[in-house]
């Protein structure tokens, strides 16, 4: 699998054209980012199952929706994330997290890439990332998963720009401190 | 150490072999649906167009038919035989005749030298004798 910053070539014009290949080369290359986005959002392997069978399903269906063929992943992850908010809603188990866009950083502060963490620090991290209300969760996962910018992280989950910095400046913070206190 | 979607990732590989089968059913799903999808459009376009192709169709034909109604001139000359067609010197003879008539009727004796005054501007005071002489 390509990383996360290296630039793909994507087979979405050859998709667009109905050719069965470029769409599984497509699903392969997303559907473990996908589930792992689903999964640490709704916690259930079934629900982020069914999910990701219907973002493919939805992908598929509306293919022509989609603007910008470089922009495949984010409308993807878009889809998705929708799918995760229905659901939400369906079982009343919305968190209301009002955060505001105070002092938050112009940019990212660490690229996904730059921070590692170490083995023992790997299941604290898991359980801050689960600890994270569930939009500042979002943000951080579309960050850390598919390292995708403040504009598509802002297109995928419907929020201002300024929303998503703010929420991932509070993510950041509490992963750092996390960080610092078992260095 | 490992970066946080080496993280990720690595916690649910074991979703993998699910997520082929996921994977493997939508694209079968989409194989039902392309061509489908493709021969609708067209039938779509067909049966949406239907009402319209007939309602013009039913328009034609009235103005069809109503344009033969009010115009039968040029058919009902057509439908004359040229050889029951008089020859031109009767058919101006007939018309001389009619002509003569009508003047009888109106009470005009129509001679070949019929002369008409040309209409000439004159003083009022003119006009005014011609009047009481009338």
């Amino acid at each position: 699998m390509l990383g996360v910053a290296e630039i793909e070539k994507l087979p979405v014009l050859q998709a667009r054209a109905g050719d069965g290949a470029a769409w599984d080369a497509l699903f392969r290359r997303y559907q473990l980012p996908l589930y792992v986005y689903i999964f640490e959002l709704v916690r259930d392997e079934q629900t982020s199952l069914d999910i990701v069978q219907e973002t493919f399903i939805n992908a598929v269906r509306h293919l022509g929706s989609l603007r910008e063929d470089g922009k495949f992943g984010s409308w993807l992850f878009g889809i998705a994330h929708q799918k995760c908010i229905q659901r939400w809603r369906k079982q009343a188990r919305e968190e209301m997290v009002r955060d505001e866009f105070v002092g938050a950083p112009a940019q990212f502060e660490i690229a996904p890439d730059d921070l590692l963490i170490r083995e023992e620090q790997e299941a604290e991290f898991m359980n801050l990332v689960q600890q994270l209300p569930p939009p500042q969760r979002s943000v951080l996962l579309l960050h850390f998963v598919e390292d995708f910018s403040l504009e598509e992280i802002a297109g995928i989950t419907d929020v201002s720009i300024g929303t998503v910095k703010s929420r991932l400046h509070y993510a950041k913070k509490s992963l750092r401190k996390l960080l610092e206190g078992n260095s | 150490m490992k970066t946080p979607r080496e993280l990720l990732l690595e916690r649910h590989r074991m979703a993998q072999s699910k997520l082929d089968a996921i994977r493997r059913e939508a694209l079968a799903s989409m194989e039902k649906v392309v061509p489908e999808r493709s021969s609708i459009s067209l039938r779509d376009v067909l049966r949406s167009l239907r009402w319209h192709l007939v309602g013009m169709s039913a328009i034609w034909l009235f103005v069809l038919v109503l344009h033969l109604n009010t115009n039968p001139g040029p058919q009902m000359m057509a439908t004359i035989p040229p050889a029951k067609m008089p020859p031109p010197q009767v058919i101006m003879v007939s018309v001389r005749e009619n002509r003569r008539r009508l003047a009888e009727m109106m009470d005009a004796r129509p001679s070949a030298n019929e002369h008409h005054e040309p209409f000439l501007l004159k003083p009022r005071s003119e006009w005014r004798g011609e009047t009481l002489r009338a």
